[in-house]
């Protein structure tokens, strides 16, 4: 990778791979930042750490049904979040390649579903 | 929808005013009536998710839960999908949204099911085009039998969560001109950041 960061996000033996741990590795969060940051083929890198957390933060929200919790008063997530790495009888992805992405968010209170799907085409 | 505040997310007002705790299978009985399972899916929705019975949306879910396993109306029939138009979603990235009727239950054959499902409504295949290997895209072909997924988690409800990478940054010298750490960490290649780390 040409910078740290992108290599901190795909690289488990990165340096600074230290920063995330396993759990927070499978956090929606960080994969939608893995998949902004890192993207397809053509994805440029951005020199400002602003863009990429506004739009991970918009996609975040955009995605997600969140409510507080009257008991604990804290801020939880309604939504259950699947990444699809494949279906049997269809062809999602043209190419294996973990740059794949393709999310679904079910908001069970609204009966919504929320699909992102971004997959990883060779440039060459 | 949320909005956002310094802190992170907060849920719409109407969210937080009534809470059942603990709703027990006797008590939700009573609120839907002696037979529930002689009532509908709409008549039981009218009853319990009117506005002054529950507001609180994890409540609803057990309530729904409860009903939809005790009445066993879970159906493993297809499922009906609409796509509804939604804000702030951006078709360039194939972010679409989806309405469902029925209940949704957090249990791994429901779900395994609910994704064939969706794969398989309409509304998903005229909506949402899939790549080709040569770099177009096309419609989902074919009948989805299974599907492979990952249940993520949704813990974070703060974008605080990537502040490590600026607070990171303060204890390392060499990037202090490139504060905060997460810029540092954009150089564009390790030579430029070795190059600091040289200067510093």
């Amino acid at each position: 990778m040409a910078d740290l960061f992108r290599e901190l996000l795909v690289n488990p033996d990165s340096e600074n791979a230290c920063l995330f741990d396993d759990d927070e590795r499978e956090e929606f969060i960080f994969q939608l930042m893995k998949a902004v940051a890192t993207g397809g083929s053509m994805c440029q890198y951005e020199d400002q750490w602003k863009p990429y957390l506004d739009a991970v933060k918009l996609t975040y929200k955009d995605m997600l049904k969140v409510y507080k919790n009257a008991n604990t008063g804290k801020i939880q997530v309604a939504s259950h979040v699947f990444r699809v790495t494949g279906l049997a009888g269809a062809g999602l992805f043209p190419v294996d390649n973990d740059h794949n992405a393709c999310f679904v968010a079910v908001d069970p209170t609204a009966r919504t579903v929320t699909v992102w799907y971004s997959a990883f085409v060779p440039f060459w | 929808m949320a909005s956002e505040s310094k802190e992170g997310f907060e849920p719409i007002a109407a969210a937080t005013t009534v809470v059942i705790e603990e709703l027990s299978s006797e008590d939700a009985s009573q609120l839907v009536g002696t037979e529930p399972s002689q009532k509908s899916s709409v008549e039981f929705d009218q009853l319990v998710f009117a506005p002054w019975i529950c507001t609180d949306p994890e409540s609803k879910e057990k309530v729904r839960q409860w009903y939809v396993f005790s009445t066993c109306v879970v159906s493993f029939l297809p499922l009906d999908f609409d796509l509804v138009d939604c804000r702030n979603l951006d078709p360039t990235l194939s972010l679409t949204k989806y309405t469902f009727a029925g209940a949704f239950l957090d249990d791994k054959k429901f779900v395994a099911q609910f994704l064939v499902d969706l794969f398989n409504s309409p509304s998903l295949r005229a909506s949402m085009p899939v790549a080709t290997k040569q770099s177009g895209q096309t419609s989902l072909a074919g009948v989805v039998e299974s599907v492979q997924y990952e249940v993520l988690s949704t813990s974070v409800t703060s974008m605080t969560f990537f502040d490590r990478l600026v607070e990171e940054g303060t204890s390392r010298g060499g990037f202090q001109t490139l504060a905060p750490f997460a810029t540092a960490l954009l150089c564009r290649d390790s030579h430029r950041d070795r190059l600091h780390s040289q200067v510093h």
